[in-house]
């Protein structure tokens, strides 16, 4: 598409702006998922709380947090990490739906990105023992 | 006796994760470019025919690009800390195996934010979504820049055909 094209599909888009933001209930849903998703995420990595561990080289599950055997390969706990985030996400969100516009409004979205950035140096202390290994 | 060997099967899962990591940068980047940096009057030229697409219509496209990828490359993560990370721990290629787990880290919390990535790109008239929409999107593609060479730096370690 060239642009003069483009500026002339945008050109309506421009002049339709909606000031009020329509918040639908997978709005509300998704907002929430997003921010409890990755506080989840962090708490869990920095705690130690996966759901469940996997032993990859058994092909073994385990309930939460199992170190890896001696003979039997690695532990990953990060999918656990992660099926702990889409479920508390996924409850939370949930939950939002419930709540007004009024208060999902006072939710700041800039959140759905500060928490993804701020994320990134949390993370990085995380793996400090590798990086200064 | 199998249509394909196991290494090969695993070769072309990995293949198919690059290939699909490929269309998601390329994808997140264009919309990144054209939110950051819009098209206000037309013009002629290759950079201003790149910022000047029509970014609402890649939302879809990177959110399923980004959970393919993310499932494919969650299958072949099994392979990796059992055939890859273990070899460079013994070579001693901590850093390497740091920034790996980095970029599992940010995929996951990147796939966390596309239910809103998505909501505030299908409401791309809505003033009120502007700046987070603006900001999330190039947040996301830096991620996914990130995630892409630390994939691509591994690979070259030890990956395809090691």
């Amino acid at each position: 598409m060239t642009a003069t094209t483009t500026a002339q599909v945008q050109a309506p888009q421009a002049q339709a702006h909606q000031a009020a933001a329509p918040w639908t209930a997978f709005g509300k849903f998704a907002l929430v998922f997003g921010i409890a998703f990755i506080v989840t995420y962090v708490v869990s990595d920095f705690m130690g709380w996966p759901l469940f561990t996997y032993h990859p080289a058994t092909g073994r599950l385990a309930w939460g947090y199992e170190a890896a055997r001696r003979g039997q390969g690695p532990a990953m706990y990060w999918y656990g990490w992660t099926v702990n985030c889409l479920i508390v996400g996924a409850i939370a969100g949930a939950l939002a739906t419930m709540l007004p516009d009024s208060v999902a409004r006072r939710i700041p979205l800039a959140l759905t990105w500060i928490l993804l950035v701020a994320a990134f140096p949390l993370m990085v202390y995380s793996l400090l023992p590798l990086l200064t290994r | 006796m199998p249509f394909i060997t196991i290494n090969t099967f695993w070769t072309i899962l990995l293949v198919i994760h690059g290939l699909a990591a490929i269309a998601l940068i390329g994808a997140l980047t264009h919309q990144a470019v054209a939110v950051a940096l819009p098209v206000r009057v037309p013009a002629d030229g290759f950079i201003t025919r790149y910022r000047a697409v029509h970014s609402a219509g890649y939302a879809t496209a990177v959110c399923v690009l980004w959970v393919f990828t993310f499932i494919v490359g969650a299958w072949i993560y099994t392979k990796y800390r059992v055939y890859i990370r273990i070899p460079l721990e013994e070579l001693g290629y901590w850093k390497t195996v740091a920034f790996f787990d980095l970029k599992e880290h940010m995929v996951s919390l990147g796939l966390g934010m596309l239910p809103i990535y998505w909501y505030l790109w299908k409401n791309a008239r809505v003033a009120e979504f502007d700046s987070a929409r603006k900001w999330l999107t190039i947040v996301l593609c830096v991620i996914c820049w990130q995630v892409f060479l630390t994939g691509h730096i591994l690979n070259n370690a030890r990956g395809f055909g090691t």
